[in-house]
């Protein structure tokens, strides 16, 4: 909730201080004169300015509730108590007596192992107590034990710091809660601040070191690379098969009726499987093993180039063929000339939905089973609660996703410049 | 055949369009090449030889899409409504073009038209099309496109018979239209 009102602030602050900003640097051109500008969809193009700050402000967001390195310390949200934190419990003996004393807690970090503080045992029969308790912890304090009456004796503990308390209460102090447990034992928390403790967020910068760590080193007997390269190759490989049967598949559909009778059925049950359901049984009949891995992504990959290919065909205007027949050629120089041409910006947005939905697929794939790869990698590591690794992993293949994108989408402007342009 | 637009195609350029037909009958590249060169010079595409078809306007498409045609040497050119989608001035300077390529080249060239000014400019034999069912109307001998051969079409369209032969095809026209009408009012 809070970091959603931070985050609603800072889209607000940052659009008002952009705009103010424009305005006053705005010229009083012909744009400027423009009438109609809410409602003309056209004119509404990607603030460049909005998307770079949104970029950081996620970053910012994120290290202000890890207490990150990267941010000076005034921007940090509060973090959780750390060092010596007091308070006052008072005993009552079993005669009715009753003597208050106090306990020194030292909140240490938690890969720390310090010494508890000495204490005075302080006048009375109820000793001052030390303990330990750490980071996001809490611990049980026995504050009797060291007391001249202890529980077993029948004493209990009636106050914390002056306020009242019985078991299955609490009593809020300055450094933290304080509770007492149904048997009467104490229990005290500090306080645990904003920010998110490492293993469920870590700071950016533990992220990226674990990656400069994991490149370095690797991980589970291979290195990042192999990992990433290994979920490329299945992607790459199952992609081609995919393609290799599936345009030929879908160009005879697209010319055959008989093509188009028998695998129509097949083509329009399979297209609206999920890939994702059929690793139960590719597992089962291919194993874990990279065949199975790349028979999934054949099969994902297959359906979408046929229709694609299929459509690319279909898309071929008449006038077209017509005079390529009129100019003298073949079938097969109509095919060759024609018809592939024309259906290879088809062809090209099927390979770039089938390289999306491959890559999400080897990833699911890994996630199941594997013995390698980045899916395997996060699964693993999410095992061990190594958050900053399955942070790390998700950002990867984000970036890897995109780039496999803008690659296609080059290639696309490259091989076919005509797409759209008919 | 020639048609009304886009049946280019766009994945080639200009020379390798217009070179469709001789490369589909194997024709060696050098003779290519030379027909090529000298079929957009007739159309007046010199220049735009390496050119992708998307990057012309529509009035040199159709100029492309003839050379194309003529590239083959056939006997006869159907050119179905060629000049359909251009604009009113680029329309005229094709008209004029096939006028000349049609007296140059002496080719028999069927030219079908929703224009019945272009009808009478371009065509030496005039056929009026009825429909309902297609039909043959009425058929016409015309002076004009003789007359039109490299002059100013605009001055054709002074002659005295133009205007009265256009006014004649026209009330024709508009007859069968209402006739036709008419028909289907009375089975409706």
């Amino acid at each position: 909730m809070i970091p959603a009102l931070i985050y609603l602030a800072i889209f607000v602050g940052c659009f008002a201080v952009v705009s103010a900003i424009r305005t006053r640097r705005a010229k009083n051109d012909f744009t400027a004169r423009k009438t109609i500008t809410f409602g003309d969809e056209s004119a509404v193009v990607p603030d460049r300015a909005g998307s770079i700050l949104s970029v950081i402000t996620i970053f910012v967001l994120w290290g202000m509730f890890t207490g990150s390195v990267l941010l000076p310390k005034f921007l940090h949200m509060p973090g959780p108590f750390e060092g010596v934190a007091e308070f006052e419990y008072t005993a009552k003996s079993p005669d009715g007596q009753t003597d208050t004393a106090t306990v020194t807690v030292l909140v240490h970090p938690i890969d720390t192992k310090p010494e508890a503080p000495e204490v005075a045992p302080g006048d009375g029969w109820a000793k001052n107590d030390s303990a330990l308790v750490g980071i996001w912890r809490s611990g049980l304090i026995r504050v009797d034990k060291n007391d001249e009456f202890t529980r077993a004796d029948g004493a209990t503990v009636i106050e914390v710091n002056g306020q009242p308390i019985a078991p299955g209460g609490e009593v809020q102090t300055e450094f933290g809660r304080v509770g007492m447990s149904p048997k009467g034992t104490l229990n005290f928390e500090p306080k645990k601040g904003w920010q998110m403790e490492p293993i469920w967020l870590p700071a950016p910068e533990s992220v990226f070191s674990r990656l400069v760590e994991i490149a370095q080193e690797g991980f589970r007997g291979a290195t990042l690379w192999e990992h990433v390269g290994l979920s490329l190759m299945r992607v790459i490989v199952g992609f081609f098969f995919g393609a290799l049967v599936g345009i030929p598949l879908g160009y005879a559909m697209g010319l055959s009726n008989w093509f188009r009778g028998w695998f129509d059925p097949i083509v329009e049950f399979m297209r609206p499987v999920p890939p994702l359901a059929l690793i139960p049984l590719v597992i089962i009949w291919a194993g874990i093993g990279e065949l199975g891995k790349i028979i999934l992504l054949f099969l994902a990959a297959l359906w979408i180039m046929a229709i694609a290919a299929r459509s690319g065909v279909s898309g071929v205007k008449i006038s077209k063929v017509h005079a390529a027949y009129s100019l003298g050629a073949s079938k097969w120089q109509v095919m060759r000339h024609v018809i592939v041409p024309n259906s290879l910006p088809e062809l090209f947005t099927g390979a770039r939905v089938a390289m999306g939905v491959c890559w999400g697929t080897v990833v699911a794939a890994e996630l199941v089973a594997a013995e390698k790869g980045v899916g395997m990698m996060i699964m693993v590591a999410s095992k061990f609660q190594n958050t900053d690794i399955v942070i790390m992993g998700i950002i990867l293949i984000g970036i890897i996703g995109f780039g496999i994108d803008v690659l296609m989408r080059m290639a696309e402007r490259w091989l076919v410049p005509w797409k759209g342009r008919g | 055949m020639v048609f009304q637009q886009g049946a280019l195609f766009e994945w080639m350029n200009v020379r390798d369009n217009v070179g469709f037909g001789p490369r589909m009958k194997g024709m060696p590249k050098y003779d290519m090449d030379e027909k090529v060169d000298h079929l957009l010079d007739v159309v007046g595409l010199k220049d735009f030889k390496e050119k992708a078809v998307y990057e012309l306007s529509g009035g040199m498409q159709q100029r492309v899409a003839l050379a194309r045609c003529l590239a083959n040497d056939p006997d006869v050119i159907l050119m179905d409504e060629p000049l359909g989608a251009l604009d009113a001035l680029t329309r005229e300077k094709m008209q004029a073009l096939v006028l000349k390529l049609w007296k140059e080249t002496g080719k028999t060239i069927i030219l079908i038209t929703h224009s019945v000014e272009e009808a009478l400019l371009l065509g030496e034999r005039l056929l009026v099309m009825a429909p309902r069912p297609g039909r043959i109307h009425k058929e016409y001998r015309l002076p004009f496109a003789d007359l039109g051969v490299g002059a100013d079409l605009r001055e054709v369209k002074k002659h005295p018979d133009y205007n009265s032969t256009r006014e004649e095809i026209l009330n024709m026209i508009w007859n069968m239209e209402e006739e036709i009408m008419g028909r289907t009012e009375e089975s409706a």
